[in-house]
């Protein structure tokens, strides 16, 4: 709907933010390298909107989800958190900040503890961060349960007797018990049914408007992301490609990655399915513990040229708004637009 | 479930949907420990095994009330008693025997080596209800026949030892050694086992140290070990407790500490897996300490192969402790203990099978009893068994 978001405040702020995770090898398990799940990755989150991250399987959106909530010790960059910088805290210093942000988890099975209560599972945050008596945490807990959606009469059973959307209506339930700001849902609907994903998605997007929260919305679904998201992050092996407003990145992706991705977008309408030209990308993601030298997608890139694979091209605001990281659009940024989108690849995106 | 409350106050309902959300009828919130109770109860298995180990204790710590011989009394007149079973005929002997005391009262004292072989189902039934009413008269009868001698009395029904010490006394109070240490050398052994499994599995920094110390007390001997452990601190135990006690804490200090390595490893391999699911993850991104993580979240999950551990554990530590009896470095040998017991029995295995039957059986009805009550509490605790 907007380009820019509704408040130009900044809530998060991520800059250079890297997470490797090492390798160890031999004998004397001698560090041999790292996986570079997160690789150099920075973005603004403004207060009340959503932002999606996308990418295929494995580039680190998760990984850069929960680097962001500190649930790894980052390996470098900056995290300012709501103007609090939480990149180098130490975790026993950001257990006060926790309550502000929060996450919801991709496996709502998972994600729930099989021995408690629904109960006990949505009382946890306030057992550790209020003081609440046990009769007005059970009060709140029930009041979590209507905002939810969840029958008050299901407090006193166990994850396993719910399904998938329920299980999730729970961990949604559990992240907005401290009134958080922040809430980095990680693919919530991906192990979900599609009648069930609507359900969910809406619940957020009410929730957002009640209690005026942002988020980051972590998933791998395109058109789920087009749905929900007012800006829209496209990562590839570990990092940030392109990022700009969801209507002009579905209109006219810039990065070759990008169109590459949007075309893979199943069509619903079979006229324009037998029309649709996609780009098929060719090879496999190269490993993040040994990404490419230049650009980490010129191996597989349909229009790589000879710097793609000396330098490594900079992560720069195109126009306002619009960030990319592509060689093509370095040499003459006024006529990048009109070179960047090829037509056969967005000719199918256009007619939706 | 909560349908009896609704159709029983359809007036309070409709008041609560009048009155907006906030009045459901909520059912009272049932102690878990219930849940877990009814689910236990359902349990077959269990339920036999706790019945079973109620009676083994009713049996060692209520029995002495009731049969009151000495166990530590040596009765030199009525040592090598077989019990009062060997009436029914075990292994032919008996029937010779009856044969035998028939042929004595016909003869009227004399004596006939030879008794005949084949005896009626009458006669042989007759015997045996006399050696049941008169055992001791049926013992003096059968006294001349020198290798097909039985020696019964009601005084000693499971018999007594080669010093004369009444078997069931002795049962009873090795009962009371028996369980205790296995029970409280089990707990120290699960204590140690699950501490060091979930502190190497859950903190990374401590992983390979406390797996290395594991595997060090995998591969010690453990009889030698053992055998210097009693010998160092035997004294000194037993002037600062008393002989008795000093020698128990020494058992179960000594069984525990060498007993632990298996329960850790397995915990520690349930926990690595178990901290990478995601509401150990979530309970972080909450803030929960990893103290509160450890105790709400992990221990709770790796409850099942801990209660294995814990009943096989038991099993372990009587047979331990039998063992240490046998090489004479575990409790003096008048104190009694099923252990002891069996392996006193072994020598006299030959004559007298019931001597080693008893304690055996009581050993193995004991852990069989303990391993059905494990199971059951295990499914017990488990919600996702729970309820179905």
């Amino acid at each position: 709907m907007f380009d820019a978001p509704a408040t130009s405040r900044k809530l998060v702020e991520i800059r250079d933010l890297k997470m490797h995770f090492p390798i160890y090898k031999g004998v004397f398990r001698t560090r041999a390298g790292a996986v570079k799940a997160v690789d150099g990755v920075s973005f603004d989150i403004y207060e009340g909107e959503t932002l999606g991250l996308v990418g295929e399987s494995g580039c680190g959106k998760s990984t850069c989800g929960r680097a962001i909530l500190r649930l790894y010790d980052i390996t470098e960059g900056s995290i300012l958190m709501d103007g609090v910088e939480i990149g180098p805290t130490p975790q026993a210093r950001l257990r006060g900040m926790r309550p502000k942000m929060q996450m919801v988890f991709q496996d709502p099975q998972a994600s729930l503890n099989p021995r408690m209560t629904v109960q006990a599972i949505i009382q946890e945050p306030l057992d550790e961060h209020t003081t609440l008596s046990a009769a007005e945490k059970r009060e709140k807990v029930l009041e979590l349960m209507d905002a939810v959606g969840l029958n008050r009469r299901f407090a006193g059973r166990y994850p396993h007797a719910f399904s998938g959307g329920q299980r999730q209506r729970i961990g949604i339930a559990r992240a907005l018990a401290l009134n958080p700001r922040f809430i980095v849902c990680d693919e919530p609907i991906a192990a979900l049914d599609v009648s069930i994903q609507a359900q969910v998605v809406n619940l957020l997007e009410d929730l957002q408007r009640d209690f005026g929260l942002t988020y980051l919305f972590i998933s791998h679904d395109l058109s789920m992301v087009r749905h929900i998201a007012t800006r829209v992050a496209v990562m590839y092996l570990g990092k940030v490609v392109e990022l700009a407003g969801r209507e002009p990145l579905y209109a006219e992706p810039l990065h070759p990655y990008t169109q590459a991705l949007l075309s893979a977008v199943p069509e619903a309408d079979p006229a324009m399915h037998d029309d649709a030209r996609r780009i098929i990308l060719r090879g496999d993601v190269p490993s993040p513990a040994n990404p490419p030298q230049g650009c980490n997608f010129c191996t597989r890139c349909p229009r790589v040229m000879e710097i793609c694979r000396q330098i490594d091209p900079e992560y720069r605001e195109l126009r306002p708004g619009r960030f990319v990281a592509c060689h093509l659009y370095n040499d003459d940024p006024t006529t990048a637009g009109a070179t960047a989108a090829p037509s056969e690849a967005t000719e199918p995106q256009q007619g939706e | 479930m909560t349908d009896p409350r609704e159709t029983m106050t359809p007036a309070s309902t409709d008041l609560a949907a009048a009155a907006g959300p906030m009045r459901i009828e909520l059912a009272p919130v049932r102690n878990q420990w219930w849940d877990v109770w009814d689910q236990f109860r359902r349990h077959r298995g269990a339920m036999i095994g706790a019945a079973f180990f109620i009676f083994i204790l009713l049996f060692a710590y209520v029995g002495p009330q009731v049969w009151r011989v000495d166990p530590g009394y040596l009765n030199i007149q009525a040592r090598g008693t077989s019990q009062m079973i060997a009436c029914f005929g075990v292994g032919g002997a008996a029937r010779d025997s009856v044969a035998a005391y028939e042929a004595a009262i016909a003869a009227g004292g004399a004596v006939q080596d030879n008794p005949p072989r084949r005896l009626g189902v009458g006669g042989y039934f007759g015997a045996m209800t006399g050696c049941f009413a008169d055992p001791e008269g049926f013992s003096a009868a059968f006294e001349p026949f020198k290798d097909r001698r039985i020696k019964v009395s009601w005084a000693h029904p499971l018999g007594t030892d080669q010093k004369g010490t009444d078997t069931l006394a002795w049962l009873m109070s090795g009962g009371q050694t028996s369980i205790s240490v296995g029970l409280t050398a089990m707990l120290l052994s699960i204590l140690i086992g699950t501490l060091v499994g979930v502190v190497a599995g859950y903190f990374k920094r401590l992983d390979g140290i406390l797996m290395r110390m594991t595997d060090l007390f995998l591969a010690l001997p453990l009889l030698p070990l053992l055998l210097v452990m009693v010998m160092l601190f035997r004294q000194s135990l037993s002037s600062a407790f008393g002989p008795e006690t000093g020698i128990f804490i020494l058992i179960v200090v000594a069984i525990g500490v060498t007993s632990w390595m298996p329960t850790a490893r397995i915990v520690r391999g349930d926990v690595l897996a178990l901290k990478e699911h995601e509401f150990v993850l979530a309970a972080r991104s909450i803030g929960t300490r990893p103290g509160r993580i450890i105790r709400r979240h992990i221990i709770p999950n790796v409850m099942s192969p801990i209660m294995v551990a814990a009943t096989l554990g038991i099993a372990n530590a009587i047979i331990t402790e039998s063992a240490l009896s046998f090489l004479g470095l575990g409790f003096p040998s008048d104190y009694p203990s099923w252990g002891r017991l069996l392996n006193d029995g072994v020598q006299f295995m030959q004559q007298n099978p019931e001597r080693v039957l008893w304690p055996g059986l009581a050993i193995s009805l004991t852990v069989l009893s303990v391993n059905y009550m494990g199971d059951g509490l295990r499914d017990a605790l488990d919600p996702r068994i729970r309820g179905q």
